[in-house]
C-alpha cells in the first residue's frame, strides 16, 4: 500500500477497523477474513477479554416480527459484504459471519478491483469494515434466529450487474470489477438500495413505532452509517463524472432503473436532478425515502417491471433467507 | 454593525434566565481540546447539570422545535455564502417588515462541488423548516389552521464581521491562527467555511440520532427518520470533502477535524464514545478513511440535546457570547430547562 501519507497513528482507546468489538472478541472473524495474500486484517493489539473463547449465545432480541425484517436487513448485507469485500480484498466475508437458519450457499463472481486512486480504496476499506460490522452487530441481536447467507450471485456481464447494465439501458455491459469507475457504478446501485430500507427498519411497527429498543437502536445507527455511506459513493461518481459525463449519465440511468423495478412510486432520483447538484436525494421535507421489504426485494432480485409475485433471481438466484422472501 | 439576526421573540418559555451570579457560580473549568480555546472554555457545565432530567410532557413538537434551531442556523450559514444575503422573514418566522440581512462578507467559494452542494443543503434545510412548519402549523393532527407552533429562528451568530467572542473565533478562530498563522474567516476562506459548516452537520447528525429514536408515533418518526437519513449523509460527504482536501501538501486539516472532534467530545466527557475527526487509519487489509465516526460495532453517534446546546451555546453567562446562539435556543427545550442560566 502507498506510503506516501502517514497513517494517523491509532489512540488504543479508539475504534478499530474491521474488527467487531466484544460480541466478535474471539471469533474466527478475523482469521477467516485474513487468510490469504498478508490479508489478515487485523489483529486487534489488546482485544477485549473475553473469559472464553466462544461467547455464549443470547436470546434473539426482538418480536418476530422485528426479527424478520431484520433477517431481511441481513440478506441484504450480506449481498452488499460480499460485493465490497471481493472488490477490496479479493476475498469473501469470513465465514464465521454467514451462518445461520435457511439454506447456505456461496458467493460467486465477483473479484478483486485495482484501484488507481489509493484514497478511493481508503473509501471503500471503511465501508467495508462499516458493513461487517453491521452484519456482526444484527447477528448478534438476532443471535440463533439469524439467516444464513443465501447463495449469491455477484457475477458481472452474464448475472446481475449485465441486467442492470440492460435494464438501465447501457451501450457496453457494467462490469463493477474492471476500474474503480465501475465500482463506483455497482456500489451506488447497491447502496441506495439499503439505506431506503434501512429507513423502513426505523418506521412503524403496529402499536409501537419504536418497536424494541435494542432493534430501534440498531436501526437507527445502521441508518445513519449507510446513509453517509451513500453519500460518499455518490460523491465519488459524481466525481467521476466531471471527468466524464458519461458516468453520470449511466448514475442517473441505474437511478431510473430502480425507480422504475421497485414499483409505482418514485422512490429514486439520480445525481443530478435538471442539472443540479443532487447528493442527497431527498423527497417530503427534505428527507430520504423508504422502501418496503417487497420493494427491496423486487431491486435485489431484478424484477422484470410487472406486478408478478416472485421470490428469487438477481443477486438471490435462489431467494433470500427468512421469512420476508415474496416481492 | 451587529451581524446578529434579529431577535427572537418574546417567549417567556424559552427565554433563560440570565443571573450571572448563578451562573458564574455553577461554572465549572471544563476540559479544553486541545488548548485551541484561548479565553475560556468553550463549555462549562457541571456534573450536577449533567443529571438533571428534562420535563416528561415534551412533546413531538417541541422536540421539531428543538432541531428546527439547527436548520435556521444551517440555513442561514449556506444562504448566506450562496446567496449573499441570510433568510427571510418569511422563512424566519417572522413579521414581513423584518429585513432580510445582507452578508456583508465576501464568499469565496472556488471548489465548484462545494458551492453546489452548499446549494443543494441550503435548498434541503430550507424543504425541512417548511416541511415541518406546514406540517405543524396548518391543522396537523386535526389541529385547525393558524395555530402556529414552530419556532421562529432564534438569534444566530453568522460572524459576518468575525466577532471575536463569537462561536465561531472561539470554537475554530484560535486553533487556526496556531496551526495556519492566520485570521479564521468564515466567508473569505473555503476551507474555513467547509470545516465550520462540516463541524455543525457533525452535531446536527448526531442531534438527530438522538431525537429520531424517541420519537413513538409513526408520523412524527417518519419526518425525523428521514431527516436523519439526509443530515447523516450531508455530514459524510462534507468530511470526504475534507479528506480529499487533506492530501494537499502542507494541508493541516487532519488535524483540524481531529481536533474539532475532541472539542465536541467535550460536551459529554461521561460518553464511551469519543467523537472522531477524519482520518486515515491503519488496518491489514490496507489504509482505511475514517469518513464515518463509529464505534466497534458499526454503530453511529448520538447527542442528547443538552449535549447539542452546550456545544452550540455554551452557557450564556455574562460576557460569554452564547456561541452560535446569543440568546439560546427557541422552543421548550432550552438550556433553562435543565437548570443552566
Amino acid at each position: 500500500m502507498d506510503e506516501d501519507l502517514p497513517a494517523i497513528a491509532l489512540d488504543p482507546t479508539r475504534r478499530r477497523l474491521l474488527y467487531g468489538g466484544a460480541a466478535m472478541a474471539g471469533t474466527a472473524l478475523l482469521a477467516a477474513c485474513g487468510s490469504g495474500n498478508g490479508g489478515a486484517i487485523i489483529t486487534p493489539p489488546t482485544p477485549t477479554p473475553t473469559p472464553t473463547s466462544t461467547p455464549t449465545p443470547s436470546a434473539p432480541v426482538g418480536t418476530v416480527e422485528e426479527r424478520d425484517q431484520l433477517n431481511l436487513a441481513l440478506n441484504a448485507l450480506y449481498v452488499e459484504g460480499q460485493f465490497l469485500s471481493f472488490a477490496v480484498t479479493g476475498q469473501g466475508l469470513p465465514t464465521a459471519i454467514l451462518t445461520g437458519t435457511g439454506a447456505s450457499g456461496q458467493a460467486t463472481g465477483a473479484r478483486r478491483v485495482t484501484f488507481a486512486d489509493p484514497r478511493l480504496a481508503e473509501r471503500f476499506t471503511e465501508i467495508l469494515a462499516n458493513t461487517i460490522a453491521h452484519i456482526a452487530l444484527l447477528r448478534e441481536l438476532l443471535s440463533s434466529y439469524a439467516v444464513a447467507q443465501p447463495t449469491i450471485d455477484l457475477s458481472a456481464a452474464a448475472g446481475p450487474f449485465g441486467a442492470i447494465a440492460a435494464g438501465a439501458g447501457f451501450t457496453s455491459p457494467l462490469d463493477p470489477y474492471a476500474d474503480e469507475t465501475s465500482l463506483l457504478l455497482g456500489s451506488f446501485y447497491l447502496i441506495d438500495v439499503s439505506v431506503t430500507y434501512f429507513k423502513q427498519l426505523m418506521l412503524g411497527r403496529g402499536s409501537s413505532a419504536r418497536g424494541t429498543p435494542e432493534v430501534a437502536a440498531a436501526a437507527v445507527s445502521t441508518l445513519s452509517t449507510k446513509s453517509a455511506h451513500a453519500g460518499m459513493i455518490r460523491l465519488g461518481v459524481y466525481r467521476k463524472g466531471l471527468l466524464s459525463p458519461d458516468v453520470l449519465n449511466q448514475a442517473n440511468a441505474i437511478s431510473d432503473f430502480r425507480d422504475l423495478r421497485d414499483g409505482a412510486d418514485s422512490l429514486d432520483q439520480g445525481i443530478t436532478s435538471s442539472g443540479s447538484l443532487n447528493l442527497t436525494p431527498t423527497g417530503s421535507f427534505g428527507g430520504i425515502f423508504a422502501r418496503t421489504p417487497g420493494q427491496l426485494l423486487r431491486l435485489l432480485y431484478l424484477q422484470a417491471p410487472s406486478n408478478l409475485t416472485i421470490s428469487r433471481g438477481g443477486f438471490l438466484p435462489n431467494g433470500a433467507n427468512g421469512v420476508l422472501v415474496e416481492t | 454593525m451587529s451581524d446578529m439576526i434579529e431577535p427572537k421573540l418574546p417567549d417567556d418559555a424559552s427565554t433563560p434566565s440570565r443571573r450571572a451570579e448563578d451562573g458564574l457560580s455553577r461554572r465549572n473549568a471544563f476540559k479544553i481540546a486541545g488548548g485551541a480555546l484561548a479565553a475560556g472554555a468553550l463549555i462549562s457545565t457541571t456534573s450536577s447539570a449533567q443529571t438533571i432530567t428534562p420535563p416528561n410532557d415534551l412533546t413531538e413538537v417541541d422536540y421539531i422545535n428543538f432541531v428546527m434551531n439547527l436548520h435556521y442556523l444551517q440555513a442561514s450559514l449556506y444562504s448566506g455564502a450562496i446567496r449573499g444575503e441570510f433568510l427571510s422573514a418569511s422563512v424566519r418566522g417572522l413579521p414581513a417588515s423584518t429585513p432580510t440581512e445582507p452578508n456583508l462578507s465576501p464568499v469565496n467559494l472556488t471548489d465548484p462541488v462545494l458551492r453546489d452542494f452548499v446549494t443543494e443543503m441550503m435548498f434541503a434545510e430550507l424543504a425541512h423548516i417548511a416541511g415541518f412548519r406546514n406540517n405543524l402549523d396548518q391543522g396537523f393532527l386535526g389541529e385547525p389552521p393558524a395555530v402556529i407552533r414552530t419556532i421562529p429562528a432564534p438569534a444566530m451568530t453568522l460572524n459576518v464581521n468575525a466577532v471575536m467572542d463569537d462561536g465561531y473565533s472561539r470554537v475554530f478562530g484560535g486553533m487556526i491562527r496556531e496551526l495556519y498563522g492566520r485570521a479564521f474567516s468564515l466567508y473569505g476562506i473555503e476551507e474555513d467555511y467547509l470545516i465550520a459548516i462540516s463541524y455543525l452537520k457533525d452535531i446536527a447528525a448526531t442531534a438527530y440520532q438522538a431525537v429520531a429514536d424517541l420519537q413513538t408515533d409513526s408520523l412524527y418518526r417518519d419526518m425525523f427518520v428521514s431527516i436523519l437519513g439526509t443530515q447523516t449523509a450531508q455530514a459524510a460527504i462534507l468530511r470526504d470533502m475534507i479528506y480529499e482536501r487533506a492530501q494537499q501538501p502542507g494541508s493541516r486539516l487532519i488535524e483540524i477535524s481531529n481536533r474539532l472532534a475532541q472539542t465536541r467530545s467535550s460536551a459529554d466527557p461521561a460518553t464511551a464514545f469519543t467523537d472522531q475527526g477524519v482520518e486515515r487509519v491503519s488496518t491489514a487489509a490496507g489504509f482505511a478513511s475514517n469518513i464515518v465516526p463509529t464505534d466497534q460495532k458499526g454503530r453511529s453517534q448520538s447527542r442528547t440535546p443538552l449535549q447539542v446546546m452546550l456545544l452550540l451555546v455554551g452557557r450564556p453567562i455574562p460576557f460569554v457570547s452564547g456561541l452560535f446562539f446569543p440568546q439560546g435556543f427557541n422552543g421548550r427545550i432550552n438550556l433553562a430547562m435543565y437548570g443552566i442560566t
